[in-house]
C-alpha cells in the first residue's frame, strides 16, 4: 500500500490505493458545511421570491433595458408618446403599465438601440478607412 | 372541407402547423421545453411572463408570420392556446 501524505497549511492530503482524500481540521469541515448551506439557501431564495416582487422585476427590467439603449426617462417617456410621470412611476414599480404602453417602450428603446449601433458601425468603418489611409501614407 | 376553417382558398396554416412555429417561441421566453408546454398554461402564471416578456414574444410572433397583432388582440392572449387560436384568426384573416 502506498502513502503520500503532503503537508499545507490548512489540510492534509492523503493517497492511499490511488485515490485523494483531504484531512480537515473538524471545526473547518464544520465551517465548510455551513458555508455550503448558506450558499445552497442562498441559490434557492431568489427564485422563490421572484414572483412576489413581478412588478419590481419588471421596473428593474425596463430600468436596465432604457440605460442599455442610452436614453434617459424623460427622453424615452418623449419618443415612446407617453407622459414622463407615467414612466417614471412604473420605473418605481408603482404602477402596471398594460400591453400597449410596453410596446411603445420597446419599440422606443429599440429604435433607440439600433440607431446607436448604425453610429457605432459607421464610426468603426470610419476609423478603419482612416487606418487604412495613414498606412498607405507609409 | 374537412377541416373545417382551417384551410381556405389562399391556404392558410392548421393549427398544429401555427403550434409548432408558436410553441417553441412560447417555451424559448419561458426558458422551458417546447414538450413541456401545455394549451392550458398561462403565460403569466405557468410561463412567469411579465408585460415585458409578453411584449417581446408578441412582436417575435409578428415578425416570424409577417402579421400585425393588434393591441387589444394581444391582451386577449392568456394562455398557450389562447395565442395560438389567435395566431391562427390573424392568419385566416389575411388568407381572406
Amino acid at each position: 500500500m502506498s502513502k503520500k501524505v503532503l503537508k499545507t497549511p490548512d489540510y492534509r492530503r492523503v493517497e492511499l490505493d490511488g485515490v485523494e482524500y483531504v484531512i480537515l481540521r473538524e471545526s473547518i469541515f464544520e465551517e465548510l458545511c455551513r458555508r455550503a448551506e448558506v450558499g445552497l439557501e442562498a441559490t434557492v431564495e431568489p427564485g422563490a421570491e421572484a414572483d412576489a416582487l413581478d412588478g419590481a422585476t419588471l421596473a428593474e427590467k425596463l430600468v436596465r433595458r432604457r440605460r442599455a439603449s442610452g436614453l434617459s426617462q424623460a427622453e424615452l417617456a418623449r419618443r415612446a408618446g407617453i407622459r414622463p410621470e407615467t414612466l417614471n412611476r412604473i420605473e418605481r414599480g408603482r404602477t402596471t403599465p398594460d400591453f400597449a404602453t410596453v410596446r411603445k417602450l420597446v419599440l422606443a428603446m429599440n429604435a433607440a438601440e439600433e440607431a446607436a449601433a448604425q453610429t457605432s458601425l459607421a464610426d468603426a468603418s470610419r476609423e478603419n478607412e482612416s487606418t487604412k489611409r495613414t498606412q498607405k501614407q507609409e | 372541407m374537412s377541416q373545417g376553417n382551417a384551410f381556405s382558398t389562399r391556404r392558410s396554416l392548421t393549427r398544429d402547423e401555427v403550434a409548432a412555429r408558436v410553441i417553441p417561441i412560447l417555451a424559448e421566453q419561458a426558458g422551458m421545453a417546447p414538450e413541456e408546454l401545455r394549451d392550458s398554461h398561462s403565460l403569466i402564471d405557468d410561463l412567469l411572463y411579465d408585460s415585458l416578456t409578453v411584449v417581446e414574444t408578441v412582436m417575435e410572433l409578428e415578425e416570424e408570420f409577417d402579421v400585425e397583432i393588434a393591441d387589444d388582440a394581444a391582451d386577449g392572449m392568456r394562455t398557450v392556446g389562447d395565442v395560438i387560436d389567435g395566431m391562427c384568426r390573424l392568419l385566416e384573416d389575411r388568407a381572406d
